[in-house]
């Protein structure tokens, strides 16, 4: 049966208006879910010099150098935690390449050593 | 991909995010909006110089943006030679001189879906690029300096930050498909009143 002008003008409409009404609802839900988790983590408001202290905010694609920065923490320790060498090849270099390069056969073993290393930089809290 | 831009942005600096923003600019599916944000927050961590950084990120996106309309510019011909005669085609070209700006603004930060396609019918429908290049700016330095601000403000949580903005943009979108379903169903109504009078 074919479509007439009237029945195409109302199929538009209930169309678009359904289609916003989805998108609304469906982002609308994540971005209040996303809200909600601004106040979760995040720096303590003690950390004048802007350091990080939150090692669940270590991602793969960060590399040592902006970890390091970021943690205040010197190169050379996180180096040496992962017994991998130092030097300017690897500074480049994100997590997630050089487990793959140097510890292929044990997946998440580079973040899950870098954020013990800067857990056990980290001073102890005052009694 | 994301993962990926970002190690890079964090080992290359400003120079790579203008240059990534300028390929986002030409339509090229790239996560800009994340970059921006995170540049704002990697600003916060000392790692980028925010005014640098924003300077050659607005320069980038803007040559990226005027390729673009370049593009709809120089395919205009084309264009009208198929569509000139469509009453349809005309109507988009009247209604794009009227609001073709607004549009030009809000789709740099609010809507960035439909960002190609307006820069695309900007030149394509001739709208003159000095009127195209101001709305475009300001569009542009809303975007990075709200969306990095945003970052800058919020640090370490400029994740949540860019998912809400990217929730936040689908909600606008929806808003937009269904004003105008709204404005559809407005004027069908009314034509069908007028003819039964």
């Amino acid at each position: 049966m074919p479509i007439n002008s009237s029945q195409k003008q109302r199929l538009i409409i209930i169309g678009l208006t359904v289609l916003g009404c989805l998108l609304i609802l469906f982002f609308g839900a994540r971005a209040f879910h996303a809200f909600q988790k601004f106040d979760r983590h995040g720096p303590p408001d003690h950390f004048p010099e802007k350091l990080e202290t939150d090692v669940e905010q270590v991602r793969e694609w960060m590399t040592v150098p902006f970890i390091a920065r970021l943690y205040g923490v010197p190169e050379p320790v996180l180096y040496e935690a992962l017994a991998i060498p130092f030097d300017k090849k690897n500074d480049k270099k994100s997590l997630e390449d050089l487990n793959a390069e140097y510890y292929p056969e044990n997946s998440e073993y580079v973040i899950n050593t870098v954020k013990a290393a800067l857990l056990a930089h980290q001073a102890p809290p005052a009694p | 991909m994301s993962e990926y831009l970002l190690t890079q942005v964090i080992n290359y600096g400003a120079p790579l995010l203008g240059i990534i923003l300028f390929i986002g600019g030409l339509g090229i599916p790239l996560p800009c909006t994340l970059l921006v944000v995170a540049a704002g927050a990697f600003a916060h961590q000392g790692i980028l110089d925010w005014r640098i950084t924003s300077l050659i990120g607005i320069i980038g996106v803007l040559l990226g943006d005027s390729l673009s309309y370049a593009l709809g510019f120089y395919s205009y011909e084309k264009i009208s030679a198929r569509f000139r005669a469509a009453p349809q085609w005309r109507q988009a070209e009247r209604s794009f001189q009227n609001w073709g700006a607004l549009s030009i603004f809000f789709s740099r930060f609010l809507v960035t879906a439909i960002a190609l396609p307006v820069n695309l019918l900007s030149g394509a429908t001739r709208l003159p690029f000095q009127r195209f290049f101001i709305y475009d700016l300001l569009g542009e330095t809303v975007w990075v300096f709200g969306y990095g601000g945003l970052g800058y403000l919020f640090g370490s949580q400029w994740e949540t930050v860019n998912e809400f903005l990217g929730n936040f943009g689908g909600v606008v979108l929806g808003l937009i498909f269904f004003g105008f379903g709204i404005k559809q169903a407005w004027n069908w109504q009314t034509k069908k009143t007028l003819s039964n009078n």
